[in-house]
């Protein structure tokens, strides 16, 4: 009985610690949605220098949180994402309009983690 | 290539880790709810080895998940005897004072090769030696022969024997065992004597056994060949 549980104790904190790292993904995915947004934002206002501001802000938020999401989320999810944070401070100093959908892109895919990691029935199934 | 060696190293420690979990009726005899586990753990651990994109806890949780629910299942179906019986089946008998029950080896598809097998294995070649043949839900064959042809015991011969404890081993390989020396109601003193009768130390016995009326045997260690 005392190996049952252990196992009880086990699965618990498995469940906990699962309920917590999915909260803290949709904190973090929240957190860059909106750092684009505001990019996005600045640039329809065309304040570059802030744009590139914010830019840098989202690179070093990035950075902080990539390790984190590396130990949750399959690898080739966030070389993606890496790649589309890279390319958007030298797209906004170059004035090049493809930076609004690399933009788009980089939403679209933060917004693909939290979907995916989400117990949604389309997911477990 | 670190990667990979430090992922194949802590999943060896979380799968030694699981198995211990599961306990030693694992490693026996296999449940059909253990066998998926078994197969589904060792299928699990693979991926996070091959795929480096992988993360750990990907092959980590589902792996502590699926012996923690086996164990869970496993302590539910001690309580619960109906339980028991969906999850593992029960036992079969196919062979009754000698006479095979056909139906049931049908609903068992169970071949009289796989029985003659296993009557085999017991020493047996002539099924009306047998009385009871079960089939027991690890898929293992267990014979009752008959009372005629069962080998003759002390009890049949109406002998009193004493029940008598096998011997434990005291040393091994140069190692005291303190516990056995327990088992066995001896203490140091009686050791240090016998050691002292055959001229050694502790150190040059390979095997030292004993039994609790005191009668030993000891194996000294050869030395090396040059």
């Amino acid at each position: 009985m005392k190996r049952v549980k252990l196992c009880c104790i086990i699965l618990i904190f498995i469940i906990a610690f699962s309920a917590g790292m999915l909260k803290l993904i949709d904190m973090r995915c929240d957190e860059m949605l909106a750092t684009v947004s505001e990019i996005e934002v600045l640039l329809e206002k065309k304040e570059t220098a802030r744009a590139i501001e914010k830019t840098d802000e989202l690179n070093l938020l990035w950075g902080k949180y990539y390790k984190l999401l590396s130990c949750l989320v399959k690898h080739d999810k966030l070389s993606e994402i890496n790649a589309s944070v890279a390319k958007i401070k030298p797209l906004i100093k170059s004035e090049n309009a493809e930076v609004f959908s690399e933009l788009k892109s980089l939403s679209y895919r933060f917004s693909l983690i939290k979907d995916t990691e989400f117990p949604y029935w389309h997911n477990i199934l | 290539m670190a990667v990979i060696f430090i992922r194949a190293v802590i999943l060896y420690a979380v799968i030694v880790f699981a198995v211990r979990l599961m306990g030693k009726r694992q490693i026996g005899e296999l449940q059909p709810s253990e066998l998926v586990i078994t197969i589904l753990v060792s299928n699990i651990a693979t991926l996070p080895v091959e795929d480096p994109s992988m993360p750990m806890l990907m092959g980590i949780i589902p792996i502590i998940v699926l012996v923690c629910l086996d164990v869970i299942m496993s302590g539910l179906t001690l309580k619960c005897r109906r339980l028991r019986t969906i999850v593992s089946g029960s036992p079969k008998i196919i062979i009754r004072d000698g006479v095979i029950d056909q139906e049931q080896m049908r609903v068992l598809r169970f071949s009289i090769d796989d029985l003659m097998e296993s009557l085999h294995a017991c020493n047996i070649f002539d099924i009306s030696e047998v009385q009871f043949a079960i089939v027991e839900t690890t898929g293992k064959v267990s014979v009752y022969q008959k009372q005629s042809f069962q080998p003759v015991s002390a009890k049949t011969l109406g002998i009193g024997i004493k029940p008598k404890n096998p011997p434990f081993i005291v040393i091994d390989d140069g190692i005291l065992l303190v516990e056995s020396l327990k088992s066995i109601n001896r203490d140091m003193k009686w050791l240090e004597d016998i050691l002292r009768a055959n001229n050694v130390s502790v150190r040059e016995v390979f095997l030292l056994s004993a039994d609790i009326n005191g009668k030993y045997t000891l194996i000294k260690k050869e030395k090396k060949k040059k």
